[in-house]
């Protein structure tokens, strides 16, 4: 018996045809939403394409390139957080080929390869049209390579792993704060920080910092022990209570005064630190509370069976499956200080947004623009952000791809 | 109660600290650098190039400082202050001195704890107008439309004025100045008012700059000028007397081209003394004889400074009015060095 071998369905329910039918034009209402939807995506991406291409003064933003990187960070001085940008890159790549021998690391071979390929970008911008900082981005580039050929090459160098990545720290401090003295090691103060390099330096301190304070302060609201679970309460519920644009204020205006009257004791910067990081955390806390609470109560008993210490349990058995549950969340709060980076020249801090926001458009040249420049250098920042915040929520998938949330 | 607690507390503060700080200039000199608090987002007053660098008439007054204090203009370091935080930096010591277009009030100077060196730029509330309108003074708003911001002082002094004068015009009142700028484009009226600062920071982004111009008059009083901290009266001369230097050069005629060749030549004793040639008057104010040869020589006097960050030869084509010598009618005299 011969089988009727399988044919296409018939031609009206496949193709172009069939899909746009069946999904935009199903109906009288779908086909005038769809008509004008259409429109006003076609007519906007003309004129936006338009405008960007012949109407916009890209100029501005090209010549403050710098000033939007590193805001007063000295130029002759400026290889060093180049150089920095290597030494996470070398680290990246190195922990992203160990990975890869071991059968894993995928989500940190993604980061590595989208960050070397910006580097790369940069590089050959850099020996077009940025000589003082050529020989710093490829030195760059060639650190990030020879990280990841050590770790492919040097599978030993798994074990040296965490004790490289806690050297690699002071290393990046030091080459952005710098030694102190004269010449290639001066001291920049972190008055002169600024632009984007300011916006990395407060999220990552506030994303790294902020998660380990959020998990204590989620574990103390639900301790048993009065003095701590009250303590986190209040805490969490004072600094929830307020707006980030108060604590900043509070930071800025109110610390240095009840503190210390000297001058540089507290430097602005570390000032939206505390504040940006605390206000993180109580939030970070909340997500990982209700975490803590998706655990079933069987998950502690039967780990307390098997003889698990109380500390154990926690560490083992609940927060890893709690932890687990609001990836997404808290991967959205990363994204979302990310942005909120962005408040911060309330402290007097000189962000990327603010630069572009405030300082390019008050250039005298940029007033020779009609209209000003404002607009172009909103789309430029938003690009900025959305390329970085994007690439965020990439991370985000293949996390939870990676450890199954929602399949189980 | 409180107020008195407020008081101590701030007396203790202040007062603790001027102790603890001794001589400023001494302090600024050994450091070998100033610190001032500036403005980086105000058109023609402090703004930041593409390099990074400060400029501005505001920040040549802080260069003059250096250049008399420690003999090199460039040996500034710029703090750039929002307006919420700028007096807390002076308080606080973080900047020697504020230079931030900071109008100078009674409670500023009371409460907050300032002392003000002489007025550098006489602000206030101008009118851009159309060329083509013909108003040249107050008078001739008789009868016309004025584009203005509503909720502000600006729209409460124009009315106060208007109505002394008996004037009669028609407001035309909107929410931002986006809305304010787009109407007077839009030909709705015929002038717009806002502080004369503001009024130069939009001119040359009017679609033809041209056809508009910032009328040398002012209908209010913000007198914008240096200012340090109580406390301090060595360091506060000092201030004064350099921004002083700026307007007495120009009333003689000493310039950054010429003050060297002066130096040789100078006969006028008024002159030989700023130029430390006879005299102890920079001695006495704790300067060396040559700190005001070094001002004019490095930033300029007055005038240089005006016409290089506001003048009609920049972008922004502002007129002197008040803030000329007292000798062409305006409000700037310096007393004598003596």
């Amino acid at each position: 018996m011969d089988m009727i071998p399988s044919r296409p369905p018939p031609a009206g329910q496949r193709g172009v045809q069939a899909w746009l039918r069946r999904n935009l034009f199903s109906g009288w209402v779908n086909t005038a939403v769809s008509l004008v939807v259409g429109y006003l995506v076609v007519v906007s991406t003309i004129n936006l394409t338009r405008w960007v291409v012949t109407g916009a003064s890209w100029e501005p933003v090209w010549t403050n390139l710098k000033l939007l990187a590193i805001y007063r960070y000295p130029m002759e001085l400026a290889w060093r957080p180049v150089i920095a940008v290597g030494v996470f890159l070398m680290l990246t790549g190195l922990s992203a080929a160990l990975g890869r021998r071991a059968g894993k690391g995928k989500i940190i071979g993604g980061l590595y390869a989208w960050l070397t390929g910006l580097v790369v970008v940069l590089t050959v911008i850099a020996w077009l049209a940025w000589p003082s900082v050529r020989e710093a981005w490829t030195a760059a580039t060639f650190m990030a390579a020879g990280g990841y050929l050590a770790g492919w090459f040097v599978p030993k160098l798994v074990r040296a792993q965490a004790w490289l990545w806690s050297a690699g720290l002071p290393v990046v401090l030091v080459l952005v704060y710098g030694l102190g003295g004269e010449g290639p090691w001066a001291t920049v103060r972190t008055l002169e920080w600024g632009g984007f390099m300011l916006t990395i330096v407060i999220a990552v301190f506030g994303i790294t910092v902020s998660f380990p304070l959020g998990i204590a302060l989620a574990l103390g609201r639900r301790s048993s022990l009065p003095a701590i679970k009250y303590f986190s309460i209040g805490f969490i519920e004072l600094i929830r209570g307020a707006p980030l644009i108060t604590w900043l204020f509070i930071a800025s205006l109110m610390v240095p005064l009840l503190l210390d009257t000297s001058p540089d004791s507290i430097p602005a910067l570390a000032r939206a630190l505390v504040a940006v990081t605390l206000f993180s955390a109580v939030y970070m806390a909340e997500n990982v509370r209700g975490g803590l609470q998706s655990v079933p109560n069987g998950q502690r008993e039967a780990a307390r069976a098997l003889g698990l210490s109380g500390w154990q349990t926690t560490r083992l058995i609940v927060l890893p499956q709690a932890l687990r549950a609001v990836i997404p969340v808290l991967v959205g709060q990363a994204i979302g200080l990310f942005k909120d980076t962005s408040l911060v020249f309330i402290v007097g801090l000189h962000d990327f947004f603010e630069i572009g926001r405030r300082i390019i458009p008050s250039q005298p040249e940029s007033l020779l623009y009609p209209g000003g420049v404002l607009l172009e250098l909103s789309l430029f920042m938003a690009a900025v952000y959305w390329f970085f915040s994007y690439r965020m929520s990439i991370a985000s998938r293949q996390l939870e791809k990676e450890l199954g949330v929602g399949e189980r | 109660m409180r107020k008195i607690l407020l008081a101590l507390l701030a007396s203790f503060l202040v007062g603790g600290f001027a102790q603890a700080q001794g001589g400023l200039l001494a302090e600024i000199q050994e450091r070998g650098n100033l610190a001032c608090g500036v403005n980086q987002s105000l058109p023609g007053f402090g703004v930041i190039d593409s390099e990074g660098n400060f400029s501005g008439f505001d920040v040549d007054f802080c260069r003059a400082i250096a250049a008399a204090v420690i003999g090199d203009a460039d040996a500034v370091t710029y703090r750039a202050l929002t307006a919420s935080e700028r007096f807390t930096a002076v308080q606080s010591g973080e900047v020697d001195v504020l230079i931030r277009n900071t109008t100078w009030t009674s409670s500023r100077d009371s409460e907050v704890g300032l002392n003000f060196a002489p007025t550098t730029f006489y602000d206030g509330q101008g009118f851009t107008v159309k060329r083509a309108s013909g108003i040249s003074q107050v008078q001739d708003f008789e009868g016309t439309t004025i584009c203005v911001q509503s909720g502000t002082t600006t729209e409460l002094n124009l009315a106060d004025v208007m109505a002394a004068l008996d004037i009669s015009y028609t407001p035309l009142l909107f929410e931002t100045a986006d809305q304010v700028y787009a109407a007077y484009e839009a030909d709705q009226c015929e002038s717009v008012t806002t502080d004369m600062s503001g009024l130069v920071s939009r001119s040359t982004l009017l679609q033809d700059p041209e056809a508009s111009v910032i009328l040398p008059i002012t209908i209010s009083k913000e007198p914008l000028g240096p200012a340090v901290l109580h406390g301090d009266d060595q360091w506060f001369d000092v201030v004064k007397w350099v921004t002083f230097a700026t307007m007495f050069a120009e009333e003689y005629g000493i310039t950054s081209d010429n003050v060297r060749d002066q130096l040789e030549t100078a006969e006028a004793p008024v002159v030989r003394r700023f130029l430390g040639l006879d005299g102890q008057v920079m001695q006495q104010l704790g300067l060396d004889s040559e700190a005001m040869v070094r001002v004019i020589e490095q930033v300029g006097n007055y005038g240089e400074i005006f016409a290089r960050n506001l003048g009609p030869d920049t972008q922004f084509g502002l007129e002197r009015g008040l803030n000329a010598q007292y000798t062409d009618g305006g409000l700037l005299y310096s007393p004598p060095f003596r």
